[in-house]
């Protein structure tokens, strides 16, 4: 479904990714895992479209199209979800104003009807249940004054109506409590399925005992630098990054 | 750009409605006390007081100017005399007699002076008195003089004395000049290097511009003037230090301060004067010139007499202070703590023109008993990705008025601006008044420009804390108003800011009961 | 309300024609004026005769050009009493009921309608009032406000008649009161017109004052509200005239203690508009929110100046002044708030962001804080800029196509503003005028 080849990219003329390479099957779960700055966020931001990063090498084919071609919307509806770590705040719109029009977008691009207010409202509810979220928040402007676990919640919801083909989570567990990392993550195993892959990204380990890694990847100084099981994650859990670093740099000859 | 009515007019009077209520608990207006409040008895040289085409050109002939010079000031006169002074300023003062101030005096030298052992004894314990050092061997202790890598080995603050209307004298002009550094009075620079003077005089701030700046340039006596050729960083802090001291003379001197491409340069300006009943007229004139990549700090911590309790006396300073970054990624920052003065009235500004130049305004005003600031500044975006910073923390106690007024403009062709300003006001007292009057000018759809302002006392709450962790309520008042403030004492560098903390606290003593 | 009248003349000295075309006009006024109004009116052509007109160095008008108006064809006032009109156009749901027409600056009994009117409610013309001896409109008619221009005196010279509501203490109307002025019907020319709101004790109302024209008119409108003690009042003002139109409005405000007031400044037309507001908290305890919110593109220009008072303590005002400039179109923004001594605990509020769509668009912005009491809370912020990258990026990631996403997010701006409207059929109703002028400007763009 996903495949990146030896992508590289900047910001500001730094450059932050150095030729990553991954794949992504569909029904799989990918974690990145990684200390600060070794690209996991620009990772997702790159893949989502975002034009502060410049992408200066390498291929992304995303279910066959040639992503890096597409338009951050495009992106979107072509079946690519990026749960930001920091959802941005949008005052003035309404949470349901925003949800149906990014939905109708998509439907309008696949060549599906449009939805009207009823039937989205009835989807909207059905979908609000999986994150365990007030209807209020509908009514309210999108993630304005939220709190932390409300944006991240409202960030799962969205990707549960919006049903895309890929989701990539950007340090979704950042700023949860227990309680609230718990919520999230059941959201989101419920949307794991057969067509679906999940790219988590992450800091720490403690989201993978909730959301379960097929695969687990190391990014070091914007390349993969090791890929296991579940059980890296564990082992990266104990032993920190450093041990990594050095053995990566032994091994692959200098990340 | 000017002053004339750059920012603009308010057409209401600074008067404020009377108090509908009962003045109940009225707080114990302080008694400030001001230090340097001594008159220095030196025999002076001066002209007959008023102003006329005669009076301009004895000036000049008095500096033994060139001709160009001269004519400059006849320019600048003529002018002036088409021009009325500007009243959209929230401040509020009696009319200026300009027929009777003494536009010229002059400490009478014994002899003409060789060197600074020369230097009037009366004159050099004058600026002891104020903490001014002007002999140089004392800032040179320790420092191996014989040590041929001079800017390595630099250290402290070169300093231009100007008494009255004369600079009398200038430390460490030798050492600086090795580096091809010129720092000297700004009559010295027109004898030295008038194709510099020449080039750079009135060329940001024009005789034109405003009513003082061309009274300026019409009579100004003396002043420093500053030179840092490419590539050279002025290992030294340069300063000058104003004193007024005969009476009924108007101070008008003019700074110039230009550095090269690469150059950059730290400048301090003191200034205070004696206590006198009378107002004092005081109208200054600097302008910086930075080429690319040069840098220019310039600090100002301004102590000029404020008056008395009852707003008898005190310095009327009416000051035009402009740089221009000329070339591309250039600095200007301006850093000012404006405690003296019965009024004050002054704009240090920045025309951004070069792409990505910068400009910085940080600034503390205070103002009590009756004394009156209107101040500001003007961030002028022309070129590309110019980035502007405005820092304004306003305290008024007493029956203090203080007024922040800035401009930003973001010219047609600055892509990519931006501006952020932070206007603070701190009222202690309610018989005192803050205001806030920023214009914000946007020609450029990229451009971001945000400006926010607050208003706030402090509170009794954060008093009683205080006191009931044993901080008397007036060392309590002193540290959150610096608290306040320290966005912009971190400004300054070292030495002043430590000053500047503890002339706040003299200013603010008594000002909450 | 001190007057202390400056003498202060304006900029430019107003032209012969002016000053012949301004008699005449008093003349013909003066024959239908009981005495003491005739004295009104003289006063008011001196004094405009006086003050003369205001030009780019007057530092209050410095970013608005009256020059197109002193020039223009729009001298004389109209004045066609009879003239043919069909207002069906301008009847839309959320205003129907009580409504008084006036074109031209002439009432309509014909086109106007005052019959669901609440209890304590009377809403008669300025001509009727007049003629009644109503007995504070003298004094009333006679202030001046604090920051009193030539078009002010031009009105109290000139003006033909207007609206005069009044609620009675206790009095409450549920549906607003619609005052509908249009221009430009009779042809090109001057309508200048005199509002009066008077508000008593405990009764609550909302007025709309809307404007519409056909082609190249003058309005000048002055508009005088009195909110008594306990009273509430919700005004929206619509200003959406033809695009070539001239408007400047004055609306003066005196609140009593624990008076509520709420004003909407909606302007989606009009060629050059000069909006004018001043108000005077003049007890504790009172709220007022002063909002507005205008769309610009061609070279249409909006400049907006507002002053409150907070005379007294524990007041509380709002404001939030927002414009959407596109185009070569200039918005400009005058706010003051004025805390007196002693207006201790006074909380003000003040925001005015500009949105720029267009790179000849220009934004001026001038928030001010007059403050002489220390026990105060105030504070403004003003913003001018395009639309945030961030939050463009989040819609499209989502999938919004770039181009809905801007139109969204201008929507969003602007809905801020409309949000404050609590008439749920007044709120639709302006934002689907906005929607219309947002793609009426797309379409010509």
């Amino acid at each position: 479904m996903l495949e990146v080849k030896g992508l590289m990219a900047e910001v500001e003329g730094n450059a932050i990714l150095r030729g990553l390479d991954l794949t992504v099957n569909a029904g799989e779960v990918h974690a990145i895992m990684g200390p600060n700055g070794s690209g996991k966020s620009t990772l997702a931001h790159v893949l989502a479209g975002r034009e502060d990063y410049e992408v200066t090498g390498g291929s992304v084919r995303f279910e066959g199209r040639d992503l890096l071609e597409l338009e951050a919307d495009e992106r979107a509806c072509e079946g690519l979800f990026l749960a930001f770590q920091y959802p941005v705040a949008v005052p003035g719109i309404s949470n349901a104003y925003f949800l149906r029009t990014a939905l109708n977008a998509v439907r309008k691009y696949r060549g599906e009807a449009e939805v009207d207010a009823v039937d989205f409202l009835a989807l909207v509810r059905e979908r609000m249940k999986l994150v365990g979220m007030d209807e209020k928040f509908l009514h309210r402007a999108v993630n304005d004054g939220f709190s932390g676990g409300e944006k991240k919640r409202n960030e799962i919801l969205q990707m549960a109506v919006l049903d895309p083909k890929l989701c990539i989570l950007d340090e979704t567990d950042s700023g949860l409590d227990i309680d609230a990392l718990r919520t999230v993550a059941d959201g989101v195993n419920q949307l794991r399925s057969s067509e679906r892959g999940i790219v988590v990204v992450t800091h720490y380990q403690r989201l993978l005992d909730y959301i379960v890694p097929d695969h687990v990847h190391v990014l070091s100084e914007g390349r993969i630098v090791r890929s296991g099981g579940k059980e890296l994650a564990q082992q990266l859990e104990q032993e920190g990054y450093a041990w990594l670093e050095t053995s990566a740099s032994g091994a692959g000859g200098g990340a | 750009m000017n002053e004339e009515s750059a920012m603009g007019a308010e057409r209401e009077p600074a008067g404020v409605p009377s108090a509908t209520r009962e003045e109940i608990d009225l707080q114990e207006v302080a008694d400030r006390e001001y230090e340097f409040g001594f008159v220095t008895d030196i025999e002076a040289d001066a002209l007959p007081p008023g102003l006329s085409e005669e009076i301009v050109a004895e000036i000049s002939r008095r500096k033994e100017e060139p001709e160009w010079l001269l004519e400059y000031r006849l320019r600048a006169y003529r002018h002036w005399r088409t021009m009325a002074e500007p009243d959209w300023a929230f401040i509020d003062y009696p009319p200026v007699d300009y027929e009777n101030i003494i536009y010229y005096s002059a400490p009478k030298p014994k002899k003409k002076l060789e060197s600074l052992d020369e230097v009037d004894p009366e004159l050099l314990e004058t600026f002891q008195k104020l903490g001014i050092p002007l002999a140089e061997q004392k800032r040179l202790a320790g420092v191996v003089e014989e040590d041929d890598t001079p800017a390595a080995e630099l250290s402290g603050v070169a300093v231009d004395a100007v008494f009255d209307s004369v600079s009398v004298a200038t430390t460490f002009k030798d050492k600086l000049a090795e580096l091809g550094i010129v720092f000297c009075s700004f009559s010295e620079a027109v004898k030295e290097h008038p194709e510099l003077v020449r080039k750079y005089l009135g060329s940001v701030v024009p005789h034109t511009d405003n009513f003082f700046a061309a009274l300026n340039a019409a009579v100004f006596s003396d002043g420093s003037f500053c030179y840092i050729p490419e590539g050279v960083r002025c290992p030294m802090e340069l300063s000058t230090y104003f004193r007024i001291n005969a009476a009924g003379t108007g101070q008008f001197e003019r700074t110039l301060i230009v550095a090269e491409k690469g150059a950059t340069v730290s400048y301090l300006e003191g200034c205070t004067a004696p206590m006198r009943d009378e107002n004092q007229l005081h109208a200054a004139v600097v302008e910086l010139v930075a080429m690319e990549d040069a840098t220019i700090k310039y600090s100002t911590v301004q102590n000029w007499y404020p008056g008395d309790k009852e707003g008898k006396g005190g310095i009327y300073n009416f000051v035009t202070k402009r740089g221009a970054c000329r070339g591309d990624r250039a600095k200007i920052s301006w850093t000012q703590v404006e405690t003296g003065s019965a009024i004050t009235w002054k704009y240090p500004s920045c025309l951004l023109q070069g792409d990505d130049s910068v400009g910085e305004f940080y600034s503390v005003a205070l103002t009590g008993n009756r004394q009156q600031a209107d101040t500001g500044t003007k961030m002028v975006h022309i070129g590309r990705n110019t980035k502007s910073t405005i820092v304004s923390k306003g305290i008024s106690a007493g029956r203090g008025q203080n007024t922040y007024r800035g401009l930003v403009e973001v010219k047609k062709g600055a892509e990519g601006a931006r501006n952020f300003s932070q206007c603070d006001s701190m009222l202690l007292g309610d018989r005192c008044g803050a205001h806030t009057f920023p214009y914000i000018e946007v020609r450029n759809p990229t451009a971001k420009v945000e400006h926010e302002a607050t208003t706030s006392k402090i509170g009794e709450d954060q008093i009683f804390y205080c006191n009931q962790r044993g901080i008397s309520t007036e060392d309590a008042v002193s540290m959150i108003v610096n608290g306040f403030c320290k966005e912009v004492f971190r400004e300054l560098p070292m030495e002043f800011a430590v000053e500047a903390q503890k002339l706040l606290a003299v200013s603010l003593e008594g000002s909450v009961g | 309300m001190a007057n202390a009248r400056t003498t202060r003349r304006f900029g430019a000295p107003a032209p012969d024609e002016w000053v012949e075309s301004t008699r005449r006009t008093v003349e013909r006024r003066l024959a239908v004026s009981p005495p003491w109004l005739a004295s009104l009116r003289e006063g008011g052509r001196d004094r405009f005769e006086l003050l003369g007109f205001p030009t780019r160095r007057d530092e209050e008008w410095r970013y608005s050009s009256v020059k197109s108006i002193v020039e223009g064809p729009c001298r004389e006032p109209i004045e066609a009493a009879d003239a043919g009109v069909d207002i069906s156009g301008y009847r839309v749901p959320a205003l129907d009921g009580v409504r008084l027409v006036f074109v031209d600056g002439l009432y309509r009994e014909d086109l106007s309608d005052r019959e669901a009117l609440a209890p304590g409610i009377t809403v008669e013309t300025m001509t009727e009032a007049i003629a009644r001896g109503e007995a504070a409109l003298e004094r009333s008619l006679a202030q001046a406000p604090e920051g009193e221009h030539p078009f002010h005196s031009l009105n109290t010279a000139c003006f033909a008649d207007g609206a005069r509501i009044h609620a009675a203490a206790g009095a409450r109307q549920e549906r607003p009161i619609h005052i509908l002025c249009l221009g430009g019907v009779g042809g090109t020319g001057a309508s200048h017109v005199r509002h009066q709101i008077e508000v008593e004790t405990g009764a609550s109302i909302s007025v709309v004052e809307e404007y519409r024209s056909e082609g190249t008119t003058f309005t000048n409108a002055v508009t005088q509200v009195h909110v008594a003690t306990g009273g509430s009042l919700v005004r929206v003002k619509i200003a959406q005239e033809d695009l070539s139109a001239h408007h400047i409005s004055f609306l003066a405000v005196r609140q009593e203690a624990e008076s509520h007031f709420h004003d909407t400044f909606f302007a989606v037309g009009g060629g050059t508009t000069r909006n004018e507001i001043e108000a005077l908290l003049d007890g504790e305890e009172v709220e007022c929110t002063i909002n507005g919110l205008y769309h610009l593109d061609g070279d249409r220009q909006v400049d907006n100046h507002t002053l409150l008072r907070h005379a007294h303590p524990n007041c509380r005002s709002w404001e939030m002044y927002r414009g959407v400039l596109d185009g070569r179109s200039r918005g400009v923004f005058t706010g003051k708030i004025h805390v007196y001594e002693d207006a201790q605990k006074t909380d003000a509020k003040q925001n005015s962001n500009s949105l720029l769509l267009s790179a000849e668009a220009e934004a001026d912005t001038r928030p001010r804080l007059e403050i002489h009491a220390d026990d105060v809370r105030c504070t403004h912020g003003a913003t001018v800029g395009e639309l945030d990258e961030s939050s463009l990026f989040y819609l499209r990631s989502r999938g919004i196509p770039p181009v809905e996403a801007r139109h969204m997010l201008v929507h969003a701006f602007a809905g801020e503003v409309l949000d404050s409207i609590e008439d749920d059929l007044l709120r639709e109703e302006l934002a689907g005028r906005l929607a219309a002028s947002l793609s009426r400007a797309r379409a010509e763009a």
